[in-house]
C-alpha cells in the first residue's frame, strides 16, 4: 500500500468520520436511523437503488457531533468495476482506486461507484453493511476486494441475521477469508439489546487510537437510554395517577334513562383513553419517533381499536385474575357486568358492587366520596384498577418496544396481556401505591399540581423503571 | 436459458424448464454466478449462437442491480427476444420491484414472466 498519510481523513469537528457502504438495499439507511435515533433521515425503500448521493448524519454526543455518518449509494456494478481497476497500470491496489477517480469512467458508468470510493479515501473507517439472507457471489466479493483497495479499516456489519433466510455463516467465512475478522452483528429494524454498544467496542478494535473517544460515546448512549426510560417512567406515573383520580359525576336523569348511561360510560372511556394515547405519542417522542410519522399509521391506537381491545371485558377479567383482585370483581353484582360498561365503575350500582368486590379485594376502593354523592343523588364514573394494571402493563410493553426498535420500521407495538407474569406482583403493588388518587380528583390535572401529587407520581414512577429495564435474552 | 447470481441451493435449470433443456438440443442451458470470466463467457457464446430468444432467471428476493442490468443489456444484444423469470422464495412486492427496476434501467422490452410455465410457453412459442 502507498503512504496514507496523505489521505489521512479529513477533520470534521473532531467527529470521527465513518462511511457506511455496502450492496443496493442492503439496510445502509436503515442502519443509520437506527444508530441515530432519526426515523426520518434519508429515503429507505424496497425499491432499486433508493440512496443516490452521499448524506451526511452525526450521532451528537452533548450537543457536538462525535462521529459523523456518511450514508452511500449501493455498490451495484461491482463486478466491472473492479475489472476495470485491475486492468488499470497502477503500482498499487490503492493507486488503482485513485487513478480510476481521476479517469472518465468515474463520471460515467462507474459515477456511483466513484461516489462511493472517493468517500471511502477520506473517512476513519466504514461500516460494510451486508442483507445476510442474500448469497455470498461474485459481485459481493468483488465489493470486498474494491473497499480493500481503499486502505481503510472496514468493520462488516451483519444485517438481517435473525431472519429465517439469513445466510450469516456463509458470510462470516467468505469475510474472515478476506481478512475481516472483525464483524458486527446488527439488525437495524428490529436491533437486539446491547448490540449497539457492542458495535462502538467492535469499532474500537479496528481504530485502537480512537478507542478512548469511542468508549465515551457507548458511555454516553447508556447515559442517553437510562434518561429516556426515566422520562418513560415518570409520563407513564404520571398517567397512572390521572387514571387513578379521575371520576365524572352522573345525574340521576342521565342515569335513570339507559341510553344516555350507556353514552355517558362511553364518554368516560373515550376520555380516559384520550388520556392513555396522548401518553402513549409522548413516549413515542421520549424515544424519537415522531407521532406524525407516517410508519406509525400501522400503530393500533391509531384506528381505534387499542381502545376496545383495553376495555374489552375479557381482556379486564383476565387482569382482574393477574391482579389478584378476587374473581368477582363487579362480574356477579349487576352493573360492572354490562359489556358496555368493562374497566369502569358506575355510580350506586357499583357503590354497592364496589363495597362488595371491595371487600374481597382488601379494602382497595375509597367510597367515602361515592357513598357521600350517592347520599346527594349523585352517580360517579371511576376506573377500576384492573384498568390501570392494563395501561402500567401495555405502556411498559410499549416503552420496551421502542427501546428496543429500530428507527427503520415498526411493525404492531403494542402487546396484548401475555407472558411475563414477573410483573404481576410490581405492577400490583403500583396499583396499590396509586390508590390516594382516588381521593384526589383534582389530581386529573397535573395543572393544579401538589406536592403530594408529585410524590406519588415519583414513587410510582421509581417503582415503574425496573420493569421498563429491557434485558438480554 | 440463463440462470445469472442464483443461490447455490436453487435447482438448475427450474423443475418446469427442464424439459426444454433436455428435449430441444438447440437451446444452450447454463448457470453462472456473476464472475467477470462468467459473464465474458456466456455473453461470448450468445454472440456466437445469437439465439432467437433469451430467457435469463434471476433470484427474485434480491434487489436487482446496474451489474445485472449491464449484463441484461449486454446479452440482449446478441438475441431476438429476451425475457425474465424470478426464481427463489418470492415475496409480494418482489415481481413488480422488478417490473419498475426494468422500466427504469431502459430495458423495458425485456418480457418479465410470471411463472415457470409461462416461460415456458414463451421459450417454446418459436420452436
Amino acid at each position: 500500500m502507498s503512504d496514507l498519510s496523505v489521505h489521512a481523513p479529513a477533520p470534521s469537528n473532531g467527529a470521527i468520520q465513518i462511511a457506511v457502504v455496502g450492496h443496493t438495499n442492503a439496510g445502509k439507511t436503515s442502519l443509520l436511523r437506527t444508530l441515530t435515533r432519526r426515523a426520518s433521515f434519508g429515503e429507505v425503500s424496497d425499491r432499486a437503488g433508493t440512496t443516490r448521493h452521499v448524506e451526511a448524519i452525526d450521532l451528537r454526543v452533548d450537543g457536538a457531533p462525535a462521529v459523523r455518518f456518511f450514508d452511500t449509494p449501493g455498490l451495484e456494478d461491482s463486478v466491472a468495476l473492479w475489472d476495470y481497476l485491475q486492468a488499470l497500470d497502477a503500482p498499487s491496489r490503492l493507486d488503482a482506486v485513485r487513478l480510476f477517480l481521476q479517469g472518465p469512467e468515474a463520471r460515467a458508468s462507474f459515477e456511483q461507484e466513484a461516489k462511493v470510493v472517493r468517500k471511502m479515501l477520506d473517512v476513519d473507517a466504514a461500516f460494510y453493511v451486508i442483507d445476510c439472507r442474500e448469497p455470498v457471489l461474485p459481485k459481493h466479493r468483488c465489493e470486498i476486494e474494491i473497499l480493500a483497495s481503499c486502505a481503510r479499516p472496514v468493520m462488516p456489519v451483519l444485517n438481517f441475521v435473525r431472519d429465517a433466510a439469513s445466510r450469516e455463516a456463509e458470510w462470516q467465512a467468505a469475510l474472515a477469508a478476506s481478512g475481516l475478522h472483525a464483524q458486527a452483528r446488527f439488525d437495524a429494524v428490529a436491533p437486539f439489546v446491547g448490540s449497539e454498544l457492542q458495535l462502538y467496542q467492535d469499532l474500537a478494535t479496528l481504530l485502537p487510537a480512537l478507542r478512548a473517544r469511542l468508549r465515551g460515546i457507548a458511555e454516553h448512549l447508556q447515559r442517553e437510554a437510562a434518561a429516556r426510560r426515566q422520562s418513560a417512567c415518570r409520563a407513564i406515573a404520571d398517567l397512572l395517577v390521572r387514571l387513578c383520580a379521575l371520576r365524572r359525576g352522573v345525574p340521576d336523569d342521565v342515569y335513570a334513562d339507559e341510553a344516555r348511561r350507556r353514552q355517558a360510560v362511553h364518554d368516560f372511556q373515550q376520555l380516559a383513553f384520550g388520556y392513555v394515547r396522548a401518553t402513549a405519542d409522548a413516549l413515542l417522542q421520549i424515544h424519537g419517533f415522531r407521532d406524525d410519522d407516517a410508519v406509525l399509521a400501522q400503530l393500533p391506537w391509531q384506528d381505534g381499536r387499542w381502545a376496545s381491545d383495553l376495555f374489552h371485558p375479557e381482556t379486564l377479567r383476565q387482569a382482574g385474575k393477574r391482579l389478584g383482585v378476587g374473581a368477582a370483581v363487579g362480574a356477579s353484582i349487576g352493573v360492572a357486568a354490562d359489556l358496555a360498561v368493562a374497566g369502569v365503575s358506575l355510580g350506586a350500582g357499583a357503590a354497592l358492587g364496589g363495597a362488595i368486590g371491595g371487600i374481597a379485594s382488601q379494602g382497595w376502593r375509597q367510597f367515602g366520596g361515592k357513598l357521600l354523592n350517592r347520599i346527594r343523588g349523585v352517580h360517579e364514573l371511576t376506573l377500576d384498577n384492573e384498568l390501570l394494571f392494563l395501561v402500567a402493563m401495555q405502556l411498559l410493553g410499549l416503552t420496551r418496544a421502542l427501546d428496543q426498535r429500530g428507527h427503520a420500521a415498526l411493525g404492531t407495538l403494542v402487546q396484548g396481556l401475555g407472558g411475563n407474569s414477573a410483573m404481576d406482583q410490581p405492577l400490583k403493588r403500583i396499583v396499590h401505591l396509586l390508590q390516594p388518587a382516588r381521593s384526589h380528583p383534582e389530581w386529573e390535572t397535573p395543572k393544579r399540581d401538589s406536592a403530594t401529587r408529585q410524590r406519588l407520581v415519583d414513587a410510582a414512577a421509581a417503582q415503574l423503571d425496573p420493569l421498563a429495564i429491557t434485558l438480554a435474552p | 436459458m440463463i440462470g445469472f447470481e442464483l443461490p447455490p441451493e436453487l435447482r438448475w435449470p427450474p423443475e418446469a424448464l427442464q424439459a426444454i433443456a433436455t428435449e430441444l438440443p438447440a437451446t444452450l442451458s447454463c448457470r453462472i454466478a456473476g464472475a467477470q470470466r462468467e459473464r465474458v463467457a456466456v455473453l461470448k457464446a450468445l454472440a456466437d449462437a445469437r439465439p432467437d430468444r433469451l430467457l435469463l432467471v434471476c433470484h427474485g428476493p434480491s434487489s436487482p442491480d446496474r451489474g445485472t442490468a449491464r449484463f441484461l443489456r449486454e446479452a440482449q444484444s446478441h438475441c431476438m427476444h429476451t425475457g425474465l423469470l424470478l426464481a427463489g422464495a418470492m415475496h409480494d412486492t418482489d415481481a413488480a420491484r422488478w417490473r419498475d427496476w426494468l422500466a427504469a434501467s431502459d430495458l423495458g422490452s425485456v418480457s418479465l414472466l410470471a411463472d415457470a410455465d409461462t416461460a415456458r410457453a414463451w421459450m417454446e412459442a418459436t420452436q
